[in-house]
Order: structure tokens, then C-alpha cells, then sequence
């Protein structure tokens, strides 16, 4: 086990394209997932970890909202996710990010309120979620980084915020 | 590019010692809005080697307006940036000034740990929302970051709607009477306010 470094910007492995995994069984692959949780761990109010961000660009991250300063009320708890695919979107919630690559500073950013899930777990066995809202959005944040996106990326303007809209469909 | 003419030896200095560039300046600019004014402002800043710190620049009902805290570097003073920018104050028919700002900008090293909140409201207009809402959050002891406000809705029936975010003046967490000292504002001014703490999670 090892907590590892976080890559940040402008590291140009940010940006690239994870490849997905192919075999849960290997022992370095276990071996990653141990150090994505520890490293996760390890940093204050972290509530999530994607492999890219550690320079391991395959399809894999790890989530624990109960890590944040204010846990929601219902969340899934312990996520090891490989493979993600995002089934289904609902509504729409601007909500402030920060990121672990992006040091000191956060965002508004448009995400999905509730989002249906599918991945794999850490022994590769095919798994199902509905997610809303924190955990909703973590999901969202932590796949953009398998696809090289950064929330900043997604910026919503700061006029949109004056505008009353309804958030949720 | 750079023009040649800007090349002489104190300000080349500057890029032997790069932390002598620290005076800064408060630059506004406002004027009608058309199109240019951000392009040609900066690029007198660009041509004068001005470095550009933080920045708002935004339309406010037919007006453009910019204000900019600039790094100035040493053979530049406020007066001489003020009269580069003068032929496009006469082009552009715009109201610019360049105010030097004292001390550095370490005074931010607190803020990064102090609790932060967006504050939403929205209502019928009428007069000292700004003023009632903005002095509840002064007695508070909380910071004012960034405000700004519009007014929706038609002619006969306005509906005014801020957005301010709020820090706490240090690095303890917003006071907890916060929340229903705003609720009987909301009761008071007959207006919804909806105050979001801002989340510190990282992902
Ligand atoms: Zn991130």
C-alpha cells in the first residue's frame, strides 16, 4: 500500500483517455485499487479518487462521500468502480466542485441530479447504481477524469446563478 | 509581438529580476458597449508588459465595465500607463482611471480555510434589499466576496434577484445564526433567500 502523489495541471496526463480495464485478477491491479483507497484516505475531505489523477490511466476511481466536511444524508458508501457507464440522466443541479488536480480553486458546475450507473467492482463483477445528488455529481466529476476532462471545463457562468430555473426536471 | 519603442534598459531589467514587477494598480474602464473595448484595453496592457492579476469585466445595463488589478512592471507608472490608454479613452469615448494599490496580495492566505457560501435571493424589487441583506452579513462579521444582482421579469411587475458569495472573516466556520437571522429577513422584505454552503470536498 502507498498513498501516491496527485498529478495536477497542466500535467498532460490529465487530459488523456483512461483505457479500460481489462482483468480484475491481476495482483497489480489489486494492488492499485489499495493504493487509490489509501491515498483517498489520506488526504483531508477527499471524497474521491480517479486513476488517472495518480497516473494510472485506466478506466478506474474510487468514491467515499462520507469523507466530506458535511457527508450527505444518504450516500453508497465505499465505491471501487471500474468501467463506469453512465445509463441514464435525470434533472439538472449547479453545484460548487474542487478538485485534487486543480489546487485552490472551485467552480459551479451543471451536473446531472440523478444518474444511473453501471461498472464493475474490484472483483470485476458487474454492479448497478442510482446516484443522486453529492454522490450523483462526485460520479460525474470522477468519469470526466477517465475521459481527460476537468471540471473547469464545465464552468457554468456566474449570471446563469441569477436566474431562477427550476433544479429538478 | 512587443513594440521595440517599449524596449529600453529599466524595463529590461525586469526580465533579469522578474519580482521587480510588484507595484500594482486598480485600472477601470467603462464605457458604452460595443465590441473591442476588452481587445484594445489589453492590448495596450499587453504592449506596456502589465500583467494582468485578477479581473471583472462585465455589460451592466448598456454599459461595459472593467476593473483589473494590474502588475505594473518598474518603468511604468500609473500617470504613463494612463496616457497610452488615452488615445483609445478619445476613440472609444471611455472613462478610464488607474489608482496604484498599496502592500501585496498576501493577505489571501487566511481565505483559503475560511468557510464559503453562495447567498441567493429573489423577489419583487423594492428599495434597500442590497443595503438590508448586505448589512445583516456586516454585523455577522461575514466577508463579502463577489455581488452581483439583476432585474428580472417585466416592466410592471420587476423582480429583483442578487447572488452574493459570503466567506467568514476568518478561518472558523460561517456563525450558526446565519441561517435564521436570514429567514426573518426573508420574512421582513417578503423575498426568498437561499443561503448554500459551499461544499470543501475534493475529487
Ligand atoms: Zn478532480
Amino acid at each position: 500500500m502507498a498513498i501516491l502523489e496527485i498529478l495536477t495541471y497542466p500535467e498532460p496526463r490529465l487530459r488523456a483517455q483512461a483505457e479500460p480495464v481489462d482483468r480484475f485478477d491481476r495482483p497489480e491491479l489489486q494492488q492499485r485499487v489499495d493504493d487509490l483507497l489509501q491515498t483517498m484516505a489520506a488526504l483531508p475531505a477527499c471524497v474521491g479518487v480517479a486513476a488517472p489523477q495518480v497516473g494510472y490511466p485506466y478506466r478506474l476511481l474510487v468514491i467515499q462521500c462520507q469523507n466530506s466536511r458535511k457527508p450527505p444524508l444518504e450516500h453508497p458508501g465505499l465505491l471501487v468502480v471500474g468501467n463506469p457507464e453512465i445509463l441514464s440522466w435525470s434533472g439538472t443541479e449547479v453545484g460548487r466542485e474542487g478538485c485534487l488536480s486543480l489546487p485552490d480553486y472551485t467552480g459551479n458546475v451543471l451536473r446531472a441530479q440523478t444518474i444511473q450507473v453501471a461498472f464493475q467492482d474490484r472483483d470485476g463483477q458487474p454492479r448497478q447504481l442510482t446516484l443522486q445528488g453529492f454522490a450523483a455529481r462526485v460520479m460525474q466529476h470522477e468519469i470526466d477524469h477517465l475521459n481527460g476532462t476537468l471540471f473547469t471545463d464545465r464552468i457554468v457562468s456566474r449570471k446563469t446563478d441569477l436566474f431562477p430555473r427550476k433544479q429538478r426536471q | 509581438m512587443r513594440d521595440p519603442v517599449f524596449f529600453d534598459l529599466t524595463e529590461l531589467r525586469s526580465f533579469v529580476h522578474p519580482h521587480a514587477m510588484n507595484q500594482r494598480a486598480l485600472l477601470t474602464v467603462a464605457g458604452r458597449d460595443r465590441p473591442g473595448i476588452v481587445a484594445r484595453t489589453t492590448q495596450v496592457l499587453f504592449e506596456t508588459g502589465c500583467n494582468i492579476a485578477d479581473s471583472s469585466m462585465t455589460q451592466l445595463g448598456g454599459a461595459f465595465t472593467v476593473m483589473l488589478v494590474l502588475h505594473l512592471p518598474p518603468a511604468l507608472s500609473c500617470a504613463a500607463l494612463a496616457a497610452r490608454l488615452q488615445p483609445l479613452v478619445d476613440a472609444m469615448r471611455l472613462t478610464v482611471h488607474v489608482h496604484p494599490l498599496e502592500g501585496d496580495m498576501a493577505a489571501n492566505s487566511s481565505a483559503n480555510r475560511a468557510q464559503k457560501a453562495t447567498l441567493s435571493l429573489l423577489g419583487a424589487d423594492q428599495p434597500g434589499i442590497v443595503f438590508r441583506t448586505t448589512q445583516l452579513l456586516a454585523e455577522m462579521g461575514c466577508n463579502i466576496t463577489d455581488l452581483y444582482t439583476r432585474v428580472l421579469g417585466s416592466a410592471e411587475r420587476p423582480v429583483y434577484s442578487m447572488v452574493i458569495e459570503v466567506e467568514s472573516s476568518d478561518s472558523s466556520e460561517l456563525p450558526p445564526e446565519l441561517h435564521p437571522r436570514l429567514a426573518q429577513l426573508e420574512k421582513q422584505l417578503n423575498v426568498e433567500i437561499n443561503l448554500r454552503i459551499a461544499d470543501s470536498s475534493l475529487m
